[in-house]
């Protein structure tokens, strides 16, 4: 026979036109990912803190090569697979094993780009910090600010590889995605295993990283040998089957029972959709996937677990089912030829609408059914536990059944939505759960700081699921989709309008400004400056050291180690840029970020304790004036800033002063005239307030997280009015957690009765961030003792604890 | 000349069925092959054990002296191949598949394929999915024998192409077995297979019923209409070794398919007490198919044995 047509003999090691192919099949899944996270990526920065961008960027970063890597195999694999071209591929005269190693190679060059994009975009947003790029583990990922490249990086060459095995195992290019998403969970969940074994007196975080990369890497090795063993059985001759007579009898019978009947055609369409298998495997990857999430998230190893872990866990879990369940409505196995077939016997596009929604819409209910089930239970446990250990924090904190109701009505709304625009299923079911959760997370912020009621934001979460019925027949027909990215953007738009238009609405009539010309003209004014609106941008003060010293952070080389102790010996002002600044013009704002700003407080406490130490030491009492007059100046400085965390900061601030100067006078190195003179430069009340009422109102321009209720506190502040038990209710509600007792949260009694100074101390001087949790206690009164000159008795608290609130008016 | 194709014995078990029992083929280079059979007889699965892409429960097989279990490769290198539904990559143009397959092969085979897309009408810049579903059988074809292959393995070839196409192809298979080439096709057109097969395999229920040559089939199966008297009156017994394959009644009137009757038995019969009329013409291959695939033939006990027409 004849061997002349086939290139056998010159064949390359690499066929060029095969590298070709194999790379335009990845573009799709490497582009859509890697655009999907650099979208969030620029939302998150957009909307929150510095701080806090850096937890949810490093969830994003990471997100992106572990998702792609997940999708890798069943784009290059499966989808082959599935449409049939990997019987045309294999029928062209190529080795099997080069087939699966050119797909490897060109998915491991994608991964490697993407992780190359992730440095980047890493770089861009941290700018000169290279502290971003430092190397990690897996404990705390969304809340370090540490990246964690090293262990990361290995575990997404295992998620390709298993992701791969998964594809040429099941067939089914759904179930192999999801298969590897419950694959790619073993290593974490390995090391989250041997962290009970980790020796005491060892860094934990670094002996579970270590150890997870470990377990990682051979998995690696193992997942790459069962890889190319089943692309050899899958691309070779495929064996024949074990013949089941017993079962060949029983098809037989079966046969003969005749066709199902069904009551109706809902009764047809719904057992349409039905697949126990399907369901069941989305079932137990939510649950596996939400179970790592959340030992991700909580870092059980801290002891940060426990119930609060289990609820965070059920919340993902149902979550993520809900949105997959949402992805199969027009993405599940036959779901364009179940809309073909309706739309050929006539079917109205609304009724097959709600025919199509019927199954996915009945499993979300038994999801929500299963949750109110386990939270009844979980009520009864706590109880249970709280009556047996007394003291423990058996709290659940588990979302109420309408919250959880509203939740899954977005996410399943945005999912069935999004899904469609996703030609590829296999993308869509990756790509969709994030898309739908940053919907939700807009949907949540609406509500929860910019004021929109919840009509407005379940209206808004409801669109997708009207544009979905509305274009229903373009779906059944199945005609082209020009118009669609249209529709996309559009329904984008409106989504982001309604909740905004809503909050812009209603904030604009609350200062009493009404009718649309004038509100528009008013943004316009605060955004130029004009008429006394924002003011100028504040001046940021930060340190000069290049080292930064994160909190709980991690050492690797001696060099960061020493490092780390010279800057922590640092004394004097001297690193604080900015200071001049502000001092120069006694109008200028400041912002200070977080980490800066726990510093200043830690050196202030550092000279302070110098004095404390030596009270003859001159050396030491200058530089502790040095610190009090800085703080003062900065109090001030900050309190004249927009931004709403700056007053948080300042307020810190005052409170350090406070504490400072009546002890000063308690321990008489600093003159009385001297004390007053300091205080008499912090803000009065008045102004104080006016400037908390200032920057909670410019956070709608700038859109920094607050609420009405913060707004509507501050009015009453700076009215000099009451601050009542429901303004602080409210508060506790929108800013500390909705399910907490009032009574133990920030907000409550048993906070606001302790000194501020001690609470801060409490927590190291890091307090978290509660809008508004230290307005209108005792140490604004003892500022105003202090400028007074009330100080006779030295203890400013002990003085005025008996005297009348002059800012809330209740009797101490 | 040693043969093409040798079958021996095969069968495939699947797990709910029995696909194949026992298939036993021999087939000549420089001929067209036609394998016909109904819905689900197991034409496809011979064609993946041939293809290499199944391996047979039991049995064996060569394909241009090759074991496709043991060396698919080897067996693929040789062929060109076009499955009953195949599977095009939907986001190349017809000029990207074209250079993409070709890749594999020797740089005639673009040349070859840019050729017969030239002749087919098909625009090179067009996307794969854009084409006409006629169209997207005439670039499956076209890839598999670019190549020109020694052996050309076709599942329902003709399906999705119009008639002038079809005829085209068709004529361009003889050309092929005419240059020594072998072509293997199954098929439901019967029509176009007795116009261009040189060997005829009917296939049913896994079981090869009937191979031989076209020609000395049509002259071994006649169609008998007989007339009798009375409706009920049994038909005589035809002598050895005459057999009847099927038989139909309506009325006093009955149609049979015997095979090996000559003109003497058809005179004898209309001696036959009762018998008004016989007249007797030719079996048309589909008559043939149609009373070989009956269940009647399956389970008589006078099976017509591929062997017998062999002799």
């Amino acid at each position: 026979m004849s061997r002349e047509g086939v290139s056998s003999s010159r064949q390359p090691a690499w066929n060029w036109w095969l590298l070709w192919k194999e790379t335009w099949m990845l573009i799709p899944l490497v582009g859509m990912i890697a655009a999907t996270g650099l979208v969030l990526m620029f939302v998150s920065r957009a909307s929150t803190e510095e701080q806090e961008f850096w937890g949810s960027f490093h969830l994003i970063a990471m997100a992106i090569p572990l998702l792609y890597a997940t999708g890798a195999g069943a784009v290059m694999v499966g989808q082959e697979r599935e449409t049939g071209t990997m019987e045309f591929l294999s029928a062209l005269p190529i080795a099997p094993a080069k087939i699966n190693n050119t797909k490897l190679f060109v998915s491991a060059i994608g991964l490697l780009a993407l992780w190359i994009f992730v440095v980047a975009v890493t770089v861009f947003f941290a700018r000169a910090d290279t502290s971003r790029l430092a190397a990690g583990g897996i404990l705390e990922t969304a809340s370090s600010s540490q990246p964690r490249w090293m262990l990361w990086t290995v575990h997404s060459v295992y998620v390709l590889l298993i992701g791969f095995y998964a594809a040429w195992r099941i067939r089914n290019v759904l179930l192999s995605v999801l298969a590897t998403g419950v694959l790619a969970t073993l290593p974490i969940a390995l090391g989250f295993l041997y962290v009970p074994f980790v020796p005491t007196g060892v860094h934990e975080e670094s002996v579970i990283n270590a150890y997870t990369t470990l377990v990682s890497a051979v998995a690696c090795v193992v997942a790459w040998w069962m890889m190319r063993r089943q692309a050899r059985v899958m691309l070779s001759v495929v064996n024949a089957p074990a013949f089941d007579n017993r079962r060949s009898q029983k098809k037989n019978l079966d046969l003969g029972e005749g066709p199902c009947d069904f009551g109706s055609s809902f009764d047809a369409a719904l057992w349409q959709y039905s697949n126990f298998r399907w369901s069941l495997a989305v079932l137990i990857a939510s649950f596996v996937l939400g179970l790592v999430v959340t030992m991700l998230i909580s870092g059980v190893s801290r002891g940060n677990g426990g119930l609060f872990g289990f609820a965070l866990f059920l919340v993902c879990s149902i979550a993520l089912a809900t949105s997959w369940l949402g992805v199969s409505v027009f993405q599940h196995d036959g779901s364009s030829q179940g809309l073909r077939f309706f739309a050929d016997r006539g079917f109205a596009p609304r009724r097959v609408f709600f025919y199509r929604h019927a199954g996915p819409a009945t499993r979300v209910v038994v999801l929500l059914l299963i949750y109110t089930m386990v939270a009844v239970l979980l009520q009864k446990f706590t109880e249970i536990l709280g009556r047996v250990a007394q003291g423990v924090n058996a709290e659940a904190n588990l979302p109420s059944l309408a919250m959880m109701l509203i939740l899954c009505v977005a996410v399943y709304s945005i999912s069935q939505w999004a899904s469609q625009l996703i030609k590829t299923p296999v993308i869509a079911y990756l790509l969709t759960p994030l898309i739908a959760f940053a919907g939700t997370l807009w949907l949540f912020i609406c509500w929860s700081q910019f004021g929109v009621a919840l009509w407005c934001v379940m209206l808004s979460a409801l669109l997708p699921l009207y544009v979905s019925y509305r274009m229903m027949r373009r779906f059944m027909d199945q005609t082209d989709r020009v118009r669609s990215p249209v529709a996309a953007i559009g329904l984008v738009i409106v989504f982001v309008l309604i909740p905004m238009t809503y909050a812009l609405t209603s904030r604009l009539s609350g200062w009493g400004i009404t009718g649309w010309p004038l509100r528009v003209r008013t943004l316009v004014a605060i955004i130029n400056d004009e008429d006394g609106g924002m003011p100028h941008q504040p001046t940021q003060l930060w340190h000069r050291s290049t080292y930064r010293d994160e909190w709980g952070g991690d050492f690797t080389t001696i060099e960061q180690a020493i490092a780390s102790i010279r800057y922590r010996r640092q004394t004097g002002l001297d690193w604080i840029v900015g200071l001049d600044d502000i001092r120069e013009s006694h109008a200028s704002a400041a912002m200070i970020d977080r980490d800066d700003s726990d510093l200043y407080l830690a050196r202030m406490n550092l000279a302070r304790i110098r004095v404390a130490s030596d009270e003859s030491d001159a050396a030491s009492n200058d530089e502790y004036r040095a610190w009090l007059s800085a703080a003062v100046d900065t109090a001030a400085a900050l309190r004249r800033s927009y931004d709403i965390s700056s007053q948080e900061e300042a307020d810190r601030f005052e409170i350090w002063i406070a504490d400072a100067l009546a002890n000063a006078v308690v321990d008489e190195f600093i003159h009385a005239q001297e004390v007053r003179e300091l205080a008499s430069r912090l803000p009065t009340p008045e102004q104080r307030n006016a400037a908390r009422l200032e920057s909670a109102r410019n956070c709608l321009v700038i859109l920094e997280p607050t609420s009405e209720t913060l707004i509507r506190v501050a009015e009453s502040l700076a009215a000099a009015k009451r601050l009542t038990e429901s303004d602080l209710m409210r508060l506790h509600q929108t800013f500390y957690h909705p399910m907490t007792p009032f009574e133990i949260g920030v907000y409550g009694t048993r906070f606001r009765d302790r000194d501020a100074i001690c609470s801060l101390a409490d927590s190291g001087y890091r307090a978290d961030w509660y809008p508004g949790r230290f307005w209108a206690m005792q140490w604004e009164r003892d500022i105003e003792a202090l400028r007074e000159g009330n100080f006779e008795l030295g203890d400013v608290a002990v003085i005025n604890s008996s005297t009348t609130d002059n800012t809330t008016g209740e009797e101490r | 000349m040693e043969p093409i194709i040798t079958t021996d014995s095969l069968t495939m078990k699947f797990r709910g069925c029995e696909a194949l029992r026992g298939v036993d083929l021999q087939i000549e280079p420089g001929t067209v092959f036609a394998l016909l059979g109904e819905n689900g007889a197991g034409k496809t699965t011979l064609i993946r054990i041939l293809t290499g892409f199944q391996q047979p429960t039991s049995g064996a097989c060569r394909v241009g002296g090759i074991d496709p279990t043991k060396d698919p490769g080897g067996v693929r290198r040789q062929i060109g191949y076009v499955s009953d539904s195949p599977a095009l990559y939907d986001w190349m143009t017809v000029d990207q598949i074209g250079g993409f397959t070709a890749s594999f092969y020797d740089p005639s085979f673009r040349t070859a394929f840019n050729e017969m897309m030239t002749r087919f009408d098909i625009p090179m810049n067009q996307k794969i999915r854009n084409l006409s579903k006629g169209q997207r059988a005439k670039v499956a074809l076209s890839l598999a024998i670019a190549h020109d292959p020694e052996l050309l393995i076709l599942d329902e070839p003709t399906s999705g192409l119009d008639p002038k196409v079809r005829r085209n192809f068709l004529e361009s298979m003889i050309d092929r077995a005419a240059s020594g080439r072998t072509v293997f096709l199954s098929s439901h057109q019967i029509s176009e297979v007795e116009r261009v097969a040189d060997t005829i395999a009917i296939l049913h229920e896994g079981k090869i019923v009937l191979v031989g040559a076209l020609s000395e089939l049509r002259a071994a199966f006649t169609r008998l209409t007989i007339d009798v008297d009375d409706p009920l009156r049994a038909l005589p017994v035809l002598p050895e070794p005459a057999r009847v394959i099927s038989e139909e009644s309506a009325g006093s009137g009955h149609q049979c398919i015997v095979r090996d009757c000559n003109s003497d038995m058809i005179a004898n019969l209309r001696q036959s007490p009762g018998v008004i009329d016989v007249s007797s013409h030719a079996a048309t291959l589909e008559e043939i198919f149609v009373a070989c695939t009956s269940s009647e033939f399956v389970e008589t006990p006078h099976v017509f044995q591929p062997d017998e027409v062999r002799q």
